[in-house]
């Protein structure tokens, strides 16, 4: 039998250097081939079959399309997780190798993955569920794989086909725009190859599905359900990739934060499916949207404000050196002692943009009612120069606001990922004050940018509010032991609305 | 970032030689692998007024080909043929000419050592012609550019590698040679020119472009890579998705 290599040294990049390749062979099996593009090593099959020349090229479109050493960048950004991002760089290299006239649909397939599906249902793998159709998507296997759900879980079978079919829709409209496959350097970010940005957009959609778990049919509509299965029984094994889902629960999120509840259905629900109104993101051109480079001024803080810095003295019935020894004839436990309580600090984080307005007065209330938080505020002021200024720490203000404010929005992530970052302890709380009007630093508001931020919010347990004033009041119901829940500003409801199809509460 | 300085920029490994012979280096090795066009620069970049001569060793090789030997005339005696390293001395008569010494790892130890002799600098280099007892030396501006496949220039025998400081791995197809291949395949010829044991010379892809006008892809393929021609076709395929 002849034997085939792939020839990885043919291909070109733009965004980086050509050299030579390490090759070595494997079986046609999934899990064995592999390319290393920092490394420039390549497993691949050298078989003379139709598989081995698909999983070939497969190899070869990643040797020619995925990131290299910039990856990590990619992650770095936290639009989408690593995982959503390798699944759909699958499903890009697939259809490319599609498009560049290899038989994927008909022949990418090792099996196995009937045997995944039906383990995945079994095991209640939502997550991996949708990772698994969309790397699947557009290739033989997906169709093996959606019949092993199917076997489990027919409401599973029919949503992860509409999933699949709707993320290939999604790349096809992707290459239509030329940059699907480009390897250039974006010369906005940096950022490269630039055909990957549109695997971190449709990544993001991803993780917003994976994150949703379908609620188990309630008996009422499994009974609907078992009738309509009955129906579509006839359709065959693929007929459900085209079908509108039947009459389903509502999707329950799956809260990876923990503490966040999903409110209601989605605007799809009234087409039968929540995760029809859960669509990807879109934006003009190829290049994705970037949050400018935190650069951060410290202010000199001269004005001292009232109280200590957090820490307060509370009796305690335990103790060496008894202060308050009038409460043994009044303090039914006798707490003469004093006991050291710590504050807990906590950081308030301002969006100082110019749709956002904060005087000096509000800042001071602020530092009164938490002595020990660090108040910040940031706005977009180019490429040079601070843009986000340290206003108030540790009992100390400024004795004027910088006039500085006013400006974009540009680093709303980058300054509560340093909120995050620089609190005093895990308890210390964050306080985020903005209108939601998150921006990158060219461009105007971005939903993907905003889910990031909403995301990252409720993972951290940010207290997201909407004006100074509230956040003074938050302060103060703080101190006084109380607890503070977010007031989402309507933008981030609207876009959370819009992204996840249900309530952001 | 080399995939479009072909056409546009000289690559890195030409702009030394060529940066070198501005500078009036007159003895350079250039090695790297076969059919990348080391033997076409040495005898067309730079000055070459006097004349370039090439020298090809082999085992079989003899002095002859370097000093020169006597051969039977029309009249029935010998005269004296000079040899292309002689010849290169002499240049135009005016300026000295230059001599490309191709593999010099083959030669012979006997040819070799005359190559040190001839290649020594100008001022101990001399060479007196048996015919007429004449002396020769290098006329000013004589040049010398020896070409190897030898990848470790180690490997060198030590007085040759003193005689020539200078070392340049030719890696990539000099822009002008490539102008002779269509422009679709000028990219691969540069990508494969030093792939390692996957390398594909540019007479390869050459040939390749010749027959595929004629008898289309996949015909020139079989016929130029043989049993690569799948695997080659679809990585050119693959390529083709980006621009």
């Amino acid at each position: 039998m002849n034997s085939i290599v792939v020839e990885p040294e043919l291909l070109g990049r733009r965004d980086t250097d050509h050299g030579r390749w390490d090759v070595s062979e494997c079986n046609p099996r999934r899990g064995e081939p592999r390319t290393n593009i920092v490394s420039r090593e390549m497993v691949a099959p050298t078989h003379d079959t139709v598989l081995a020349r698909v999983i070939r090229a497969h190899e070869m479109m990643h040797a020619k399309v995925t990131p290299a050493h910039s990856y990590p960048r990619w992650v770095e950004r936290q639009i989408a997780t690593n995982k959503a991002m390798t699944v759909v760089e699958e499903l890009r290299v697939n259809l490319l190798c599609q498009k560049a006239g290899f038989d994927v649909k008909g022949n990418l397939t090792d099996g196995g993955e009937t045997a995944d599906g039906e383990r995945i249902t079994a095991t209640k793998d939502w997550h991996g569920a949708v990772l698994m159709a969309i790397a699947t998507a557009g290739t033989a296997s997906n169709k093996a794989f959606l019949t092993g759900v199917r076997r489990h879980n027919r409401e599973w079978g029919i949503i992860l086909a509409d999933i699949s079919k709707r993320a290939v829709k999604e790349m096809e409209k992707a290459y239509r725009t030329g940059t699907l496959a480009s390897t250039e350097v974006d010369r906005r970010t940096g950022l490269a190859p630039l055909g990957f940005s549109h695997v971190e957009r449709i990544a993001e959609w991803v993780d917003r599905l994976a994150s949703i778990v379908p609620e188990e049919p309630t008996e009422t509509s499994t009974e609907t359900n078992g009738t309509g299965a009955g129906a579509g029984a006839g359709d065959g094994e693929g007929a459900g990739e085209s079908q509108a889902p039947r009459k389903r629960g509502r999707p329950k999120k799956h809260n990876p934060a923990g503490g966040h509840s999903n409110g209601g259905t989605g605007d799809g629900s009234a087409t039968g499916n929540p995760y029809k109104g859960i669509t990807p993101d879109q934006y003009n051109g190829a290049s994705p949207p970037q949050w400018g480079e935190l650069r951060i001024e410290r202010c000199a803080m001269p004005k001292h404000t009232k109280g200590n810095i957090g820490k307060k003295r509370i009796a305690s019935n335990m103790g060496r050196a008894p202060r308050r020894i009038h409460r043994l004839l009044t303090d039914p436990e006798k707490r003469i002692f004093d006991k050291v309580s710590r504050g807990t600090g906590g950081i308030v984080v301002i969006d100082a943009s110019g749709s956002m307005s904060f005087t000096h007065d509000q800042i001071r209330q602020m530092v009164e009612n938490a002595p020990g938080a660090t108040v910040v505020a940031y706005t977009d002021r180019g490429n040079t120069g601070p843009n986000m200024w340290v206003i108030a720490d540790k009992g100390k203000m400024v004795n004027e606001l910088p006039d500085v404010f006013g400006h974009g929005n540009g680093v709303d992530f980058p300054a509560i990922e340093w909120a995050v970052k620089n609190r005093q302890s895990s308890r210390s709380p964050i306080i985020w004050v903005t209108d939601g009007g998150v921006c990158p630093t060219s461009g105007g508001y971005s939903d993907m940018l905003g889910m990031q931020c909403i995301n990252y919010c409720i993972k951290n347990n940010i207290i997201v509010l909407p004006y100074v004033t509230e956040a003074v009041d938050a302060l103060k119901k703080m101190k006084n032991g109380n607890k503070v829940k977010s007031r989402w500003p309507y933008q981030f409801k609207s876009t959370y609305k819009n992204k996840m199809g249900v309530e952001l509460s | 970032m080399t995939t479009n300085q072909t056409t546009t920029t000289l690559p890195e490994c030409w702009q030394a030689f060529e940066d070198c012979l501005n500078a009036g280096i007159d003895r350079i090795v250039l090695y790297g692998p076969s059919g990348i066009g080391k033997t076409y620069a040495g005898l067309n970049m730079g000055n070459v007024e006097g004349g370039a001569y090439r020298l090809v060793c082999t085992e079989d090789m003899t002095n002859a080909d370097v000093t020169g030997a006597f051969m039977p005339n029309e009249r029935g005696t010998f005269t004296w043929n000079y040899g292309s390293a002689v010849k290169a001395w002499e240049g135009n008569g005016i300026v000295g000419g230059r001599l490309i010494v191709d593999e010099v790892d083959k030669a012979s130890g006997d040819v070799f050592a005359t190559l040190l002799a001839m290649l020594d600098s100008p001022e101990s280099a001399t060479w007196e012609n048996p015919e007429n007892g004449r002396i020769h030396r290098p006329k000013n501006g004589f040049s010398a550019i020896m070409t190897t496949n030898v990848e470790n220039m180690e490997e060198l025998p030590t007085a040759l590698a003193d005689r020539f400081p200078i070392r340049i791995r030719i890696n990539a197809p000099h822009p002008t040679a490539l102008l002779a291949l269509s422009p679709d395949l000028r990219n691969y010829a540069v990508r494969m020119a030093d792939a390692g044991e996957r390398r594909i010379s540019l007479r390869a892809f050459m040939a390749f472009d010749k027959i595929r006008k004629a008898y289309g892809d996949e015909k020139a393929a079989r016929l130029t890579f043989g049993q690569r021609a799948e695997s080659i076709l679809d990585a050119i395929a693959i390529d083709k998705v980006s621009a």
